[in-house]
Formats: C-alpha cells, structure tokens, sequence
C-alpha cells in the first residue's frame, strides 16, 4: 500500500527531515518518491533502508548533477527524485552504511553550501523590509507598511536558520581541529 | 569503498559523495585519469597517471619520516 504525506521543512531542518524519514523507515514505511511538498512511502518494501538526501551543487538537470546521481546509482543507492536542487536517495542497509559525505572536509564544504543557499535570501529580505519601512515612513503609505513586517520577519527567520547551520558547522570544525 | 573498509579493518568508511569529489580533484590535477567508460554497465574505471604514481611515492615518503619521527621520539621518552 502507498502512503502520501505533505509536510514542509525549512532548509535548515534538514537533519530533523532526514531524522524523521529514516523513523519512518523503521517503522516500516520506505520513501519511494519525492516532488513538491509530497513525500510518498511504500510499504511493500523491505523495512531496512536508509534514507539520505543532499543539496546538490549544481541544478538538478544539469550533465554534472546527472553524472553524480549515476554515480551514486552505481555505488548502490537508488534515486528516490527532488526537490529544487535537493536529491533525495535510499540504500538497503544490509549493503553496508550509507552516509555521503564521510570526512570532516567534505562536511563543512556541504555545510557551506546548504548555508549559502539561503543566505543571500534572508539578506534579500532584510533589505526589502527596511526599503518597505522607508517608503512607507516617507509617503505615509500602509501597504508597505505590511509588506516591510512581512519581508523583515521572514529576512530574520532566514538569518536564524543560516545561523544554525553556521553553529553546527562550527561545531564539526572545532571537532576536526582535534585531529590536526 | 569497500575495498577501503575491508583494508583499514573498518576504520574507515569512504562515503559515495566523498569519494566522488575526491576522484573530480584527482583527475583536474591530472593524477588520474579515465580509464574505460563502459555505458551499458555505467561502471567508470580510472588510471593512476604517471604524475599520480610520482605524488602517491611523495606522500608515501612523507608518511615514513612521520612515522619513523614518531618512533624515534616514543623511543626517546620509554
């Protein structure tokens, strides 16, 4: 029997979405398919997988995106779909651990990029809040009023979250640094 | 990969995604290259380069004075 959910996750949730999907898993329900804000999970599969997703680098239809889902399908992980730029796999866990990136290097290069993903949006957004505010102090105008809020609540949200992914960045540097 | 775990007796785990950006380096510095690209299997083999065997006896060299520093001050101190 197939299973549809929808549910939404920030970007920087990512760990709580990959620690949710993997719950899932045990308890029998595997992911088979991802688009949109539809996460669709099959029963009739065998329960022992492991679920992992990654930002990609490049857009997903790119040759370079192409050639590296090939190549984690020849490394025994199956494409499950996307996302945006997001891809989402799964790997029979009796097919050893499945993990993607597997050194300290690697870890923060992907932090990096997750983080930079989002970013520029909430600086983005920052800047449309305070412009809004400036408008409408200077014309009396409530519109912008509303969208300037609108615009700085989701500018700081965007920040926060960056700022998350900063923290757990940092935290695997100051780890790394134990072994230099 | 798994050649890598069985070699280190499980130390260490060489992830998909890892492994993939370390063989993108190693062939832009020329230290590897493609070897066959076999579409129907989609399996791609590579070559170490003549320059990638002359950087594997460098680093190889580097690994032995560390090891025998290592030795020589552990003897020192016991």
């Amino acid at each position: 029997m197939k299973k549809e959910m929808h549910k939404l996750f920030w970007v920087w949730e990512f760990q709580k979405e990959e620690k949710w999907l993997n719950e899932m898993a045990a308890k029998g329900l595997v992911l088979s398919h991802v688009h949109y804000l539809t996460y669709e999970f099959d029963d009739a599969s065998p329960k022992d997988y492991v679920i992992r997703f990654e930002l990609l680098k490049n857009a997903i239809n790119s040759p370079e995106s192409q050639k590296y889902i090939e190549f984690m399908e020849e490394m025994g992980a199956e494409y499950l779909g996307h996302v945006l730029n997001w891809a989402y796999f799964r790997k029979p866990k009796e097919s050893g651990a499945f993990e993607i990136y597997s050194d300290y290097e690697s870890r923060v290069k992907y932090l990096n990029r997750v983080m930079w993903s989002v970013l520029p949006l909430g600086f983005l957004n920052l800047y449309f809040g305070v412009y809004n505010f400036w408008i409408a102090n200077a014309f009396d105008n409530t519109p912008n009023y509303f969208f300037g809020t609108l615009s700085l609540i989701l500018g700081l949200t965007i920040l926060w979250g960056s700022i998350n992914i900063y923290r757990i960045k940092r935290n695997l540097q100051k780890e790394s640094e134990l072994f230099e | 990969m798994q050649n890598v775990e069985k070699l280190s007796a499980g130390r260490v785990r060489l992830a998909a995604g890892t492994l993939y950006g370390a063989l993108n380096t190693m062939q832009e510095k020329g230290w590897i290259a493609v070897y066959s690209n076999d579409i129907e299997s989609r399996k791609k083999e590579y070559l170490i380069t003549d320059e990638g065997i002359q950087i594997l006896e460098t680093e190889i060299k580097r690994l032995k004075e560390l090891l025998e520093n290592g030795e020589m001050l552990l003897g020192e101190q016991s």
